[in-house]
């Protein structure tokens, strides 16, 4: 990836470097990772694209997330009880497995609330704990 | 060394955007679609409206903002929602209210219909309403007199009943209201000559303004054309005030059809009284309204056909108030029953979606 951004042109305004698209791309530590044959695009994002207006308010029920899920899912009711921590009711009453984090909830929701970051959370608990049982 | 060896990259979880929509500017742009309701209400009621509106705003922007500060939490005013709630019911009290009632409905409003349920985001009622269902209990003699529009002098000169002290009786309007008027126009509602003298109020008149009624109801035009603001800015769920107006339309027009005389026709109960402000601004306050697409369609719609019935059949000449604060009350209910199906699953038997 060093080589490949050298090659760009790209200079130290980089504060995030993603592999893959800027929706579910996973953003690396280090700029020594090989560009292997499944990374499908580097993106370079700036301190001012990063850093936008995160202030997290309370969940207005506006709907977009509802609106917007293309599981139709309802990531506004999820959103609720993954911040209680109430992950098992949500893989079995809101269909919790059937999100595919695509993060179309986190991008309009203009609460700024990490919705798909509670589910991948809520995901792992159920894995883990299925794995004890 | 090339420049990227001193970089400090941040690990960060995707999405790594975001729309940069956020709740304060949406609720900025609600107070803006609220604003030219708010001057055109001053136009037709002068003075009196203008000293009403500031006064509810003002007061539930400072009860708010005394909430936050008794439970050591950072204000939360600047998000807007407040402000929204204050013009709102500014907006839905007849302009010649007392202004000391206006500050007991503002408070009421937010302190314990907001800022109890834990603020922006949890309230269960639309808190303008909750205000003003407190004052119709409080003050039912003072939140039905409503005063003639384009009166004489209502630049310069004070509704008598605006200034009353408080707990004092207000000065009767029978008086004033006969030397101010000018040609026809009475301070009847069209809703109250329709209902107690069965007169229809002709629609141009409903479209346009000219009659009494409470602040911010009176034109159809000016009220479509804001909300539709919100609407085509994706500010505000059109399903909501569609299934609202669509219901009472129908629920309208087959009173109407049952008993021409009696009834006044759907088009009437649609563009009349509060019906537009409600389902254009408070039937959408998100808050209180469901989440889920069918949801939204059976709130809006029961909302319209319990409007309908209060006004047809119940002892009142206006029945959205209370429509919309039951819809808020179900509301939690109907998105329980109306869970979105996931993309590809199988219709259970017996399941509603």
């Amino acid at each position: 990836v060093r080589w490949a951004l050298e090659q760009a042109g790209c200079t130290d305004q980089a504060a995030s470097v993603i592999l893959g698209g800027p929706m579910m791309g996973a953003s690396i530590g280090s700029f020594d990772v090989p560009v292997t044959k499944g990374v499908t695009g580097i993106l370079v994002l700036t301190h001012q694209d990063v850093n936008g207006n995160s202030r997290i308010y309370p969940c207005i029920h506006c709907a977009s997330c509802v609106n917007i899920c293309p599981m139709h899912l309802n990531p506004s009711q999820l959103g609720m009880l993954g911040r209680k921590g109430r992950y098992e009711e949500m893989a079995a009453e809101y269909h919790l497995n059937d999100c595919f984090e695509c993060g179309c909830c986190s991008y309009v929701c203009p609460s700024h609330i990490p919705l798909v970051q509670y589910f991948r959370v809520a995901k792992q608990m159920n894995r883990e704990r299925k794995a004890q049982a | 060394m090339s420049a990227l060896s001193t970089t400090i990259i941040e690990v960060r979880t995707s999405p790594h955007l975001h729309t940069g929509h956020s709740v304060d500017q949406i609720m900025r742009n609600v107070v803006y679609a609220l604003l030219p309701l708010c001057a055109y209400a001053i136009w037709l009621f002068g003075i009196s409206a203008l000293a009403l509106i500031a006064t509810t705003t003002a007061t539930c922007v400072l009860t708010e903002h005394i909430f936050c500060r008794l439970s050591n939490k950072r204000t939360t005013v600047g998000d807007f929602s407040v402000t929204i709630t204050g013009l709102l019911l500014g907006l839905v009290l007849p302009p010649g209210m007392p202004l000391w009632m206006a500050v007991v409905g503002g408070f009421i409003a937010v302190g314990p219909g907001k800022m109890l349920f834990g603020g922006l985001g949890f309230n269960a009622f639309n808190p303008a309403l909750v205000g003003r269902a407190f004052l119709q209990a409080a003050f039912p003699v003072a939140i039905t007199s409503y005063t003639p529009v384009l009166a004489m002098h209502r630049f310069t000169h004070w509704i008598p009943s605006s200034l009353a002290w408080p707990l004092m009786k207000a000065a009767p309007l029978g008086d004033w209201i006969a030397k101010v008027r000018v040609d026809a126009f009475t301070g009847a509602t069209p809703l109250m000559l329709q209902k107690f003298e069965h007169v229809t109020t002709d629609s141009w008149t409903l479209f346009s303004g000219g009659h009494a009624g409470s602040a911010g109801e009176s034109s159809a035009i000016l009220i479509l054309l804001c909300g539709g603001y919100l609407i085509a800015r994706k500010m505000m769920d059109w399903r909501i005030p569609a299934a609202m107006l669509g219901s009472a339309f129908i629920a309208g027009s087959l009173f109407h059809l049952s008993n021409p005389t009696l009834y006044p026709s759907g088009g009437f109960v649609v563009f009349s009284g509060g019906l537009l402000l409600g389902a254009m601004f408070m039937a959408t306050d998100p808050v209180a309204s469901p989440v889920t697409p069918l949801g939204m369609w059976v709130y809006g719609a029961l909302m319209g056909l319990i409007t309908v019935l209060i006004r047809f059949l119940g002892g009142l000449s206006e029945g959205v108030m209370y429509a919309i604060l039951l819809g808020n009350a179900v509301s939690p209910l109907i998105d329980k029953v109306t869970q979105p199906r996931p993309y590809g699953a199988r219709k259970k038997a017996g399941a509603t979606a």
